[in-house]
This record gives C-alpha cells, structure tokens and sequence, in this order.
C-alpha cells in the first residue's frame, strides 16, 4: 500500500493529464485483491455465457433428466454412462450443469436490473438536481420513500402484484433499487452544479438537455460506476433470496438461489452437495464482483486521487 | 474477588435453569410441529385440513369424528333420524364455554347457520342440504335437511360449535382472540398467524382434562425446518415426516416414526370443459384450436406415461401407495371395474397420435408447494414423463396460500391436487371433486376442470339421499367406476401419514391426518 501511495503522489506531477482512463485502469490492477477478483469474475463469466456448450446436460430440458437418477452423491455415473462429478439433486439434475445454467440467470439479473436500475435512477437524481424546485421536491420525496422500504420487502411486495417469475424478479428489483441512484446522483450534480464549466455553458446559452447529459452526466459517472458493480452483488444476492422464498425462478429453470432452496430440504439428512456447490458459486460470485466494486471506489473517488 | 463473582454468577445462572425445570415437572407442555398453515382460527370460514385440525383444539361438535371415520357423540349425547329429512340430537347438560357462558341450543343453531351461510362457502359441501336448524328445547335441535342425506352425521361432526354471541363476528375477530372461545378441551392464549396458536388446558373439559397443560401449535411448512425443530427437541411430535429424515429419526436414541394408513387420495385434475385450455398450446407454442384435454384418449395417454411406482419409490420414499381411485380395497365405494392404467409410455405416444397429436403439444403444470408430500417434486416429475412422450411440459408452482383459491376456480388447465376422503366413502370426494360445479347445491366446489357429466351426478344424487346402507354400495361403487373409466381426474396415490416424535409420547395417526394434542398420550 505504501507503495503505491508514493506512486499515487508523483504520477500526476510527471505527467500533468495522462488520459484518465489509463490512469484508472493501472490504478485499478495495482490491488491484487481486485485483480483476483476480476479474474474470478472474468472466468465466471465465460461459464456462464458458454454454460450451453461446457455443461453436461442441459439442466432445462426435462427430456435429459431422468428421477431414477436424483439424489445421486458427486462422482456417481448415470445408467446412460455420464458423471455426475457434483451430484444431482432430487429430480435427477446434474447439479454441475444446473449451476453454470443458474449462473447465467443470476448474472443476467444482476446485471440487468443493476443497469436498467441506474439508468432510471441517474436520470432521476440528474433531473432533481438540474430542475430543483418542485420537480426536486418530488423525486426526492419518492426517493425517501422508497428508501424507508426494506428493500427485500419491496421485492416481495412487487412480486405478489406481479407473479413469479424471472422477468418479474428484474422488474422487481428495478423497483426497488433506483432510488439509491438517485439520491447519489443528485447529491453529486448538486455540487457540479455550482462550478465554473456549468455557468460557462449556461452563459452560452445551450439547451438544458445538453447541459445536463454533456456537462453534468460525466462528472457524476464514477460514484453511479461504483454503485452499479455493488448493485450487480445485491441483486444476485437478492435474486437467490426471492428463489429461495419461491417466488423467482420457475422450479424446472433453477437459477442458484432456487438450487440452494431445494437443497436446503436434504441438508440434514446428509445430501449436502444439491446446497452446497450452488452455494459457493454464489458465494465465490458475490465475493469476486465487490472486489472489483471495492476497487473501483478507491480508484474513482476524487478524494483517493489527489 | 474474581471467583466470588465467578461463583456468584455459578449460582444465579444455576438457578435460572432450575426453576423452569422444576416448573416443568408439574408442567407438561406439548408441541406440535404442522406441516401447513391455517389460513385463519375463524372454524367456518374454509374446511381445509390445517384449518379443520387447528379449530379442533379450541371447539368441539356435536359429533367427535373419530380416527377411523366413525362417529362418538361429543356436545350431542345421542341422535335418531325422526323421518326421512329431520334429526333430532339431545345436547350434553352442563357444557361450559371457556368464558364461563353456558352452552345450549342456541349456540348449535347458530353455528350451524353460520358455516352455511357464511359468503365463502367453505362448508358447503357439509352443509347444502341443511334447510333448518331449530331450538327444540334448551337441550334438544332438530335438523331439517332437503333430501334424505345419509352423510349428515358425518358433516354435522366437522362444524365446530362456537358461541352464540359470536355468530356475527369477523374473521378477524376469531384471529385475535375476541371469539376464539370454544367448548373444547384447551382454551385460546395466542395467535400467530403463520407462524404458532398457543393453547391451555380446559381443566373443566367434560371428557376429562388433556394431559397437557400448555399445548403449541408450530406451523412449520418447510420439511427442513420441521425436521431441524424436532432433531433439536424444540417440538414434541411432528406432522408429515420428511422421507429423507426417516433415517436421521429411526437412529437417534430419543426419536421415533409413527407411520399409518391415510385416506388421502392424490389426482390430477385438468381442464375438461373449456375449448381452448389457457395453458395448453401446440408444440410450437401456437395456439391450439380446441383443448386436447377434453380428449379421454389424451387423457388415458397422460396417465399411461406417468409411472407412478417410481414416484411412490423414488420420490415419495414409499410414504405412499399407488392409487387407481377415491378409496382402496375395503372402503365403501371401491369398484372392481374400474379399469387399472398401466405405465407404458410406448403405448401413450401412439395413443397420442391416435388422438391426432403426434407431435405432442404444450402444457403447463400447476401445482402447490409444501401443502402435500413432496408435491413440487412429484410435479416435476410428472413433467418430466410427459415431456418423453412429447408434451413439452413446464411446472409452476406456487405457495398453498396463493394456489388454493386459483385451482379450484378452474383457472388452470392441468394441476394437482388432494382429497383427504374423511367420510371413507366415495360420495365426499365425488361431490366436492367431480360433480357440476353448483354454488346453490353446494356441488363441485373444488371442482377446478368444470367436470359436467349427467351420469355422475344422477348417481350422487341418488346415493346422496339412500338411507339404506345396502342399496347404497353399488351406487357408491358405480361413482368410482364412471370418474375412473371417464379418466375425468388422473389418480395417483394415497398418502402415507408419517409422524416424528419423541420418544416421550405416544400417538396414533389418524384417517384424515389431523393431529390432535388432547389424543397424544404420554409414553408408559
């Protein structure tokens, strides 16, 4: 760490304006924390995108499953001669297979609703700031609303008005995410408000959209940056607890959160695998994306960089 | 210094766990782990299981249904049918409710109304054919009922008596305590919905006072929450052992399996009447011009591909019995014509074709989670067999709470579901199940696939209102032979009841599941 601080003093001195994604980007790997973290998260991934092509079998299509094979200890052979090298679970489902398919769910909620979530909410805090006033008062006021809501609540309140299912769960948790956007994005465009570059633009006379999404936007980007990467965590986090509950992904399209709640049934009686693997790779998940997160802060955070 | 407060500390810890020992030794609580919720303690509101067996503890009926499905007289001492259509029972002297009211005719008449009429019909199919319930006397009714109804002992002894000044109340008024005052053998300390009903002896309970002092119920859905509860020894008994514990029970040195006959009978009901089934589609997910369902080859197809040996082995873990109608052999109404389905998925495929869907086509399956044993699983399964004779099939399924409502007003096309057959005969299931939905006869009431046939409901009618036991068997038989031919539900098993206990207490299961603190007995 000493090492780097020292670095952090003399770069900018050497070299006045390095491009500044360069500079974060070196910044961002001298962490091997996060370097560990973004690789983890690079291979997870790749599993999860090419899950159709590496998998097994293909834990969806009910054709290959087969109950005379469920419950089946890691290392068992099926009767058609396949391995399943981490068990099955009661239906007879590779829990391999079911896992790199859960993952591509996960990660796809988390990342969908994480950026659909900061979009919705970026704009709401931007406009808030920008329009001040009643608008302001508005936003905001909804904001704190939201924000009074334990958000698992909200999430199973949008889910009884909506229905299961997996769309239903990002759309959920869309909901019940953007406001922590906005109240950041507002706080920051609040402050960028006041400065030099704004009144200059405004003394020119451009329009207000542009002000806003040329001027404003960017300057507000690295703290939204950082709270999508943790959101992606929360919401695959969030996303396995409303599986869990019952209440996300259908029970013949597992995603890790429904793996682990079908599981959880068996843990005492020994099965532990139809749990546990579904549950590291959630675990390992969450844990390599707030890495990452982590590292972006440091790196992105204006106070960190002088 | 340090080890006086050590010692100090010793003591006073010491003594904290000894009082309630010492408490406990006159003490006897007793706790029940469910394996569902009640939906509410208001007893007319919906005759569910959980419902019907939480209420027991709180109110008795007239009439104590026993174990076996026969009836004891309980708040009525005796009963005679007058003639064809009236029943006068003699009420028991000296019943007090638990807030010190005395308990006479009134109370029964205005119970009995209640569960009638109340908006939800939940005791309908108990109650369509009571016209009147009048006042003879303080200690003597008289029920007038529209036709000769050969059942009315056994539903009289499912409406639980409750007092006359609660006959208005609301459900919420039974939920926190206001009404929840009973005759029956405990008396209502606390209520938590979803999670426990916490009860206390009726030391002035005219069959004599339960062994128990404070009695528990837990609702505990989740099997392995269940299963942790009684491991731990938090909970005395626990209802619907999971298999997959049997084996963790069977070797701990304390616990114990109780294992019995049930008399509910697991089916899959479908969409018989609609002509285009809402989750029904063509292979390709195009709409289909009319509902294969209604096919009784499509039908007969269906159940030849499911094997269900393997699901009472493999996924049941033998806690059921394959079944091919309401009630097996030696039952009231089992019927030796009714012709057994085998497993042949070979054959199924080419009647599906026959049937003109040789490409097969799509269907959802919906089904509860938790309510019954290891139904999410046994869904999935079944999916999976369609699935291999081509009906790509997907499984939904949903918590009781959210299901209950939806599969019994029709709004799916193929779903499963249970019938706990109470009266150990085949009228229960067939009027609740498989007659014309009729809300003013209190018919078809869970009726989820609008059965309609004419030929079924001539016959429950019929045996609906034969008094004579004799003439009635072939009538009773003749609904299984009609529902089963027809393949109007799909049958798959009976349940098992399976307990886990202590070791400390004793219990013998009964017909229809329930399980009642004031019949757990202490092990000698």
């Amino acid at each position: 760490m000493s090492e780097s601080n020292v670095q952090d003093q003399t770069v900018p001195a050497a070299t006045p304006e390095p491009g500044r994604l360069t500079k974060g980007v070196s910044e961002f790997f001298k962490s091997p924390a996060a370097v560990i973290g973004f690789g983890t998260l690079i291979v997870i991934c790749g599993l999860a995108v090419f899950a159709p092509w590496i998998s097994p079998q293909n834990p969806y299509d009910l054709m290959q499953l087969d109950i005379m094979d469920g419950r089946l200890a890691p290392g068992s052979e099926s009767m058609t001669g396949m391995v399943y090298y981490l068990g099955t679970d009661s239906q007879g489902r590779d829990i391999l297979s079911g896992m790199l398919y859960g993952l591509r769910t996960s990660l796809m909620v988390g990342v969908l609703s994480a950026f659909a979530a900061a979009i919705i909410g970026t704009t709401a805090g931007l406009f808030a700031a920008y329009m001040g006033r009643r608008t302001e008062t508005v936003i905001m006021r909804l904001v704190d609303l939201q924000l009074s809501f334990p958000t698992i609540l909200m999430a199973l309140m949008m889910l009884a008005i909506l229905g299961k299912g997996v769309i239903n769960v990002v759309i959920a948790l869309i909901i019940a995410e953007w406001a922590t956007y906005a109240r950041t994005v507002r706080s920051t465009a609040l402050v960028e408000r006041e400065k030099e570059y704004v009144e200059a633009a405004r003394m020119l006379r451009l329009p207000g959209w542009r002000i806003l999404f040329k001027h404003l936007l960017p300057n507000c980007l690295a703290p939204v940056i950082v709270i999508a990467t943790m959101q992606v965590a929360r919401a695959i986090g969030l996303e396995a607890t409303l599986s869990f509950l019952g209440l996300g992904a259908s029970v013949t399209e597992p995603s890790l959160g429904m793996l682990i709640s079908t599981g959880y049934q068996y843990l005492l009686t020994g099965l532990y695998w139809i749990s546990f693997f579904p549950g590291i790779a959630l675990l390992v998940t969450i844990v390599s994306i707030n890495l990452v997160g982590d590292r972006l802060r440091d790196v992105l955070n204006p106070r960190n960089a002088s | 210094m340090t080890a006086k407060v050590l010692q100090r500390a010793a003591i006073a810890l010491l003594g904290t766990i000894a009082i309630p020992a010492m408490a406990s030794a006159q003490e006897t609580p007793l706790t029940i782990g469910m394996s569902t919720t009640p939906t509410t303690l208001d007893p007319h509101e919906d005759s569910s299981a959980p419902n019907n067996a939480t209420s027991r503890h709180i109110w008795d009926s007239l009439i104590n249904l026993t174990g076996k499905s026969s009836n004891e007289p309980e708040l009525a001492t005796e009963w005679k049918a007058v003639d064809d259509t009236h029943w006068e029972f003699k009420l028991r002297e000296g019943v007090k409710f638990h807030d010190g009211s005395d308990f006479n005719a009134d109370d029964v008449v205005a119970s009995l109304l209640r569960a009638r009429d109340k908006p939800s019909q939940g005791f309908a199919s108990y109650t369509r054919n009571i016209t009147n319930v009048t006042a003879k006397d303080p200690l003597t009714i008289v029920i007038e009922t529209k036709v000769p109804d050969p059942l009315l002992l056994n539903s009289v002894s499912r409406i639980r008596i409750i007092s006359a000044d609660c006959k208005d109340a609301s459900v919420q008024d039974f939920d926190n305590g206001k009404c929840a005052i009973g005759t029956g053998a405990y008396s209502f300390v606390s209520y938590q919905p979803g999670s426990n009903l916490t009860v206390k002896r009726n030391d002035s309970y005219f069959a004599g006072p339960s062994h128990w002092s404070n009695v528990t119920l837990r609702f505990l859905p989740d099997d392995g929450a269940r299963l942790a509860s009684l491991l731990s020894n938090e909970i005395d008994i626990i209802e619907t052992l999971p298999a997959d514990g049997m084996e963790r029970v069977a070797s701990s040195g304390n616990l114990q399996i109780i294992n019995g006959q049930s008399s509910r009978f697991a089916y899959l009901g479908m969409d018989v009447s609609r002509d285009v089934a809402a989750f029904a589609t063509a292979a390709d997910g195009s709409p289909l011009d009319k509902n294969p369902l209604k096919d009784v080859r499509v039908r007969k197809a269906l159940l030849m591909s499911i094997n269900r040996d393997a699901i009472v082995e493999r996924i049941m873990q033998k806690n059921g019995t394959v079944a091919d109608q309401f009630v097996a052999e030696g039952y009231a109404g089992h019927s030796d014509k009714v012709e057994k389905v085998a497993y042949d998925p070979a054959a199924a495929k080419a009647l599906l074709a026959e049937a003109g869907y040789p490409e097969g086509f799509s269907l959802t399956l919906h089904g509860p989670a938790g309510r019954y044993v290891k139904d999410a699983e046994i869904l999935q399964a079944v999916g999976q067999m369609f699935t291999r004779i081509g009906i790509k099939s997907k499984v939904e399924v949903l918590p009781w709470a959210m299901y209950s409502d939806k599969y019994s007003s029709g709004d799916f096309s193929f779903f499963f579901g249970a019938w706990g057959v109470n009266t150990g005969e085949t009228t229960n299931p067939t009027v609740a199940l498989v007659a014309t939905r009729d809300e003013k006869k209190g018919t078809g009431r869970y009726n989820g696939g609008g059965i309609s046939d004419p030929k079924i409901d001539e016959v429950l009618a019929k045996a609906s209102s034969t008094l004579d036991e004799a003439e009635r068997k072939p009538l009773l038989e003749e609904l299984s032979t009609q529902t089963f031919n027809s393949l109007w539900l799909l049958p798959m098993h009976y349940e098992n009841v399976v307990l886990g206990a202590k070791k400390s207490v004793s219990y013998t299961p009964r017909g229809d599941k329930y399980t009642l603190a004031y019949e757990v007995q202490p092990a000698k």
